[in-house]
Formats: structure tokens, sequence, C-alpha cells
């Protein structure tokens, strides 16, 4: 097949991205491998399934241990570990400033750990793209949202006690690729990480390159709720469905 | 007929292990050679060129019957012919290594340096438990030498082509693993592609998985599963390693598993599904019923992913703690054992990020 010479780009800059993420994870040793972020690396670059006009990668289980990085309860938590799985799909255009830059996105970030009274603690977060025509929804969708819970959670065999788990709320949330849900999940979970990581130039470069393909027309989109005309395709309350 | 020297000092013992491992096979002649002065030696090996050689580690040790004591050990011998094959004055073929356990450890386990020089060590007195296997590897040694030596000649150089990766493999091999190598400084000669293959793809996990992983990754307890070896040998013989030295150690592409998964059920990858519902899934599409799911332990994680390389047990990775090994690739998965073996040896050379993590165990389960 042959590719656009857009989408070659966008793919093949995505996919040093993320080697470049996986050689950072590798030097800081924060995980022990970094082997699920140099899949996808090979898998936006090779992706032959996915149209011409999209680019696609999957991150699957991005196991970092926590040492004493996490504060819970029970506080007694010890051996904490965090696991992060995300596929996402996004559009390849190099001028994106004008509409939601991604088409497809699920993540799940999942905490683990053990308690003297338990060998098994876990919680996880769910973060998706509200898909459009996905069964009609009851409670409010912001495009980007996230929420406690998610299938890891409601299908395990785990026993979670008095814990009432539901689908919402769904808390709105700017778009996340690989890059930026990993940096989301470190700044949360692993703040000292996070912090060390926030300090390297390489780290910081790659945030911010995508943060700019990300979160700067989700901004515009969002602005312009208030700032009329809007010159953006991308409704302000698609984005954020509580905005009047 | 696949012609290996043995080169012994002692050969009297020596004798009896040869005529075992010739008995064990018909297409393979291993003669037994005493060793000479290191020059005359080299220039016998120059003009008869056998097709593999093994050799005892200390050549120095026992005078020979013409009296000589050899004043070199295998890894010189050894450095020699390596040299001499770079520059293409002596063919290239398999050298493995033998010799007693008290002497592997005494004079070979701590030079490092020579450890790339052999494809392989056994240790001289096993190798009567199992001398079928042996011949039979040292045969496909010899093989894979040659296959390559051919590869290299018809100036082939793609290594995608040269492992048969398809797929997301070949994907994988073509933007990750050729950008962390040298590649052409490794297909400068036939041992050096050798031992590349032989160590970062064969007997290293990453890109290959060997058998016990895949069934952890499949969720199959394959002991108890009579059809396992159906399932691995049959429905997944797409995805197996075809490439040089296949015959030696049985692997399977761990990216064209997942890919074969995926056709399977596309919703959900196969390392967030547990061993139940995989083993229901491939009970369906590959109509073998005898296979069972491997039973999780109690707290214990369902997502069984790798193996304790000791106990050979399925592991959730949240129940393993990951070994250390400078001389992986970051592409190379890391090798793991479980919590409880760990708790165990204090000699597994653990991650330093896992030291961490068993001492915080062993910590609270003191408190327990």
């Amino acid at each position: 097949m042959s590719l656009s010479h857009e989408t070659r780009v966008i793919r093949s800059t995505l996919a040093a991205e993320l080697r470049n993420l996986a050689a950072f994870f590798d030097r800081q040793k924060f995980a022990r491998t970094s082997l699920p972020i140099q899949k996808a690396s090979a898998q936006v670059l090779a992706d032959e399934s996915a149209p011409d006009n999209e680019w696609s990668y999957r991150i699957e289980r991005l196991c970092l241990p926590l040492a004493d990085d996490l504060r819970a309860y029970p506080p007694s938590v010890y051996d904490a570990q965090l696991e992060l799985s995300v596929a996402v799909c996004g559009k390849c255009s190099l001028e994106s400033e004008h509409h939601d830059p991604l088409c497809r996105l699920e993540a799940e970030i999942v905490v683990m750990g053990r308690c003297p009274q338990k060998e098994q603690l876990f919680c996880s977060w769910h973060f998706d793209r509200h898909v459009d025509g996905e069964k009609e929804p009851h409670a409010v969708h912001p495009r980007y949202h996230m929420h406690f819970g998610g299938r890891r959670m409601t299908k395990s065999s785990l026993d979670f006690g008095a814990t009432l788990l539901m689908p919402g709320p769904r808390l709105p949330h700017p778009p996340l690729d690989g890059l930026l849900f990993i940096d989301f999940a470190l700044s949360n979970f692993a703040e000292a990480k996070w912090r060390h990581a926030r300090g390297q130039a390489p780290y910081l470069r790659l945030i911010r390159e995508a943060q700019l393909r990300l979160w700067r027309p989700y901004a515009r989109a969002t602005f312009h709720n208030w700032v009329k005309p809007s010159p953006t395709e991308w409704s302000p309350r698609d984005v954020w469905p509580h905005l009047c | 007929m696949v012609n290996y020297w043995c080169i012994d000092d002692e050969s009297s013992t020596a004798t009896s292990e040869i005529a075992l491992l010739n008995a064990s096979a018909d297409d393979i002649q291993i003669s037994l050679r005493e060793p000479t002065t290191l020059k005359d030696l080299l220039a016998d090996i120059a003009s008869k060129a056998p097709d593999g050689l093994i050799l005892d580690l200390r050549l120095d040790e026992v005078p020979s019957k013409s009296k000589y004591i050899a004043d070199y050990r295998a890894g010189t011998l050894a450095q020699q012919i390596r040299s001499l094959a770079a520059e293409k004055r002596i063919p290239e073929f398999p050298i493995v290594l033998w010799s007693s356990e008290p002497n592997l450890r005494k004079s070979y386990d701590n030079d490092i340096m020579s450890h790339g020089l052999f494809d392989r060590v056994y240790i001289k007195n096993r190798v009567v438990d199992d001398p079928k296997r042996v011949a039979f590897e040292l045969k496909h040694y010899a093989a894979g030498y040659k296959a390559l030596t051919d590869v290299l000649t018809s100036g082939e150089s793609s290594l995608v082509a040269i492992v048969g990766a398809q797929g997301a493999s070949a994907d994988f091999i073509n933007s990750i693993v050729l950008s962390s190598i040298q590649w052409n400084q490794i297909c400068s000669s036939t041992h050096t592609l050798a031992r590349w293959i032989l160590r970062r793809l064969v007997r290293s996990p990453g890109p290959l998985l060997d058998e016990q992983v895949l069934a952890a990754r499949l969720g199959v307890s394959a002991n108890d599963s009579a059809d396992w070896s159906e399932l691995a040998h049959r429905i997944l013989s797409d995805c197996m390693y075809r490439g040089p030295f296949c015959e030696i150690a049985l692997r399977w592409w761990a990216l064209n598993i997942e890919e074969w998964w995926t056709k399977l059920q596309p919703d959900i990858p196969l390392s967030l599904t547990p061993p139940e519902e995989r083993v229901q899934i491939i009970k369906k599409a590959s109509k073998l019923e005898k296979l069972s799911p491997v039973q999780v332990g109690e707290g214990k994680g369902p997502l069984l992913w790798y193996v304790c390389e000791r106990t050979l047990v399925a592991l959730d990775p949240k129940d393993g703690l990951a070994m250390v090994d400078e001389d992986l690739e970051s592409w190379n998965e890391p090798q793991f054992v479980s919590i409880e073996y760990a708790l165990t040896d204090s000699k597994v050379p653990l991650q330093p990020i896992e030291k961490q993590r068993l001492q915080a165990i062993k910590a609270a389960r003191s408190k327990k």
C-alpha cells in the first residue's frame, strides 16, 4: 500500500517519539522493560491495516514498580505496581488545529499492591474517547473522559468489599496519546519519577510536542465557546457537554 | 556426513563419550585428536576443514602419546581459529566446548571474554545422559553454519529474510532491532552472525518465545493438555521460527502469536485476557478439545505472560521479579523468577528496582 507523504511523515515522527520514550525509560530504569513502547513504535510505522489517513498503536501492560512512590489506603500497602495500557488511533493531518485529532482512544491505569491482609489490592481508571452512536448515553459523555473502575475492575473476580462501582462520573480530560497518557499516570501515581522526568529535556520535548498536537485543538475548541466567530470545526459542547 | 574433530588431551576418557555420540546418529562422525603445536593444529584444521570442533577446555593438562603437552587452552585455540576465519584463511564452523564441571567453574565461568567464541558448552560427563540430543545438536550447529555461510556468500543481507520473519515480527525487526545494532558488523562473518542469532534471538526471549513461555501466553497448561503439541506445532505452525538453528531450539514468533490471537478475538488483547477465556477461545477456533487452562494460584494475578525461569510456573508480571542481564538488548525481554522462588534464593540476580520490591515484600511478610 502506498501511503501519502503526510501519513508517512506523521507515522515516522510518532514512531521516533515512541522509540525515544522507550530509550528514556531504559536509561532511567523506570520500567522492567520498555518493550511495550518499542512494540508500539514498530506498530505505528508499519500498520497496514490502518487507513491511509490514520495512525494507530497499542501499548500493552507497561509495568512500573512504584517502590515507595505510592500513597494509598490502606497505608500498609506494599509492592505497589502501576500497569498502563493504551490503544489509540489518530488522524494523519499536519494541519490538525481545527478538529478532533484522534479517532479512537481507550486507556487503562491499573494500580496493584499487597497488604498484610490481602495478596491482591487493585484499582483501575479507564479513559476513553466517546464513540458516537455507541449506545445512546444516559449520563453525560464528554468526548474525552475518565472514570474510576472500568473493565479491569468489573471483569475481575476480586472482592472489592463494600466499594460500589459505577460507570460515572465521566470526568472530562484533554485527549491523551501514549506519551501523554504515560505522563498523566506518572504525575498521579509516581510523583518522584514524574518530577525527575519533567526535569529532563528529551522527555519534556516529547511531551510538549504531544500536547501541541492534541491539547491545542482541544483548548482552542473549548475557548471558542466564548469567543466568536469560531474558526474550529470542533464544537465546544462536543468537547465538554456541560458548556452552555 | 558431518565431520567433527574433538581435540582433547584426555583421550582415554574422551574415547568412550565420542564412541557414544558416533553411535547415536548415523550422519555424524567425530574423530578424536590430541593437541599438537598450535601452528601444526591450525594448519591441519585449515587444510582438512572439519565441519565443526569440540574442544576440551584444558588442553594443557595431560601429555599426549607423543609426550607433547600443549601450552594453550581451548580459548586460545578458538580465538586463533575465529581470527583466521575472519581473514578467510580457515573455513567457518561451529566450535563447542566440553569440559568437566569443576574445570568449567574454575577456568571458564569467570573468563567472560572467551564466552563469545563458543557456540555451546557441554559438561563432558553429562553428555552420556542424552547422547542422541548432543549428536543432534552438533549436526544442526554445523548445518546452521553452512546455511549462514551460503546466505552471506549469496550477498543476502536482510535480517528479516535470513531469519524468516513475517508480519508484525518483520516490522519489529526492521524498525526496532535493526536500529539498535551494527548489522553490517554482525554480518561480517558466519560466526558473528551465528552468535548473534543464537544469543539475541534464539536463546533470549523477546521476538522469539520458547515453548514454556508460549504455553503461559496462551494460558494453556501444557502438561495437562493432550492437544498441546497439536496446538503448538500444527495450529501455530505459521508462527514457528524456521530460521537458522531452528532445529536446536523450538521457538515461536511472539508478535505473530499476538496477530493470530487478534484474528480470533479482535477486541481484547491476549495479554489482558485471563487463561480460562484464552483457552476457551483457542479451543473454539482450533477445534482442539483437550486443552486445559493454567490454574492460577490463590492471590496470584491471572494475566499470565512469563514463566519463572527456575520453577517454570506461569506468571502474571505482577507476581514476578525481573532478572538483570546486561548482555541483552532493550528489545529482549527480561527473564523472571516468581516472588516465592526469589524469597528462597538470595543469589538470583535481580534488577535493582526488583531488589527494592523484594526487600519490601520480605519486610512485610516478616511482620505477618
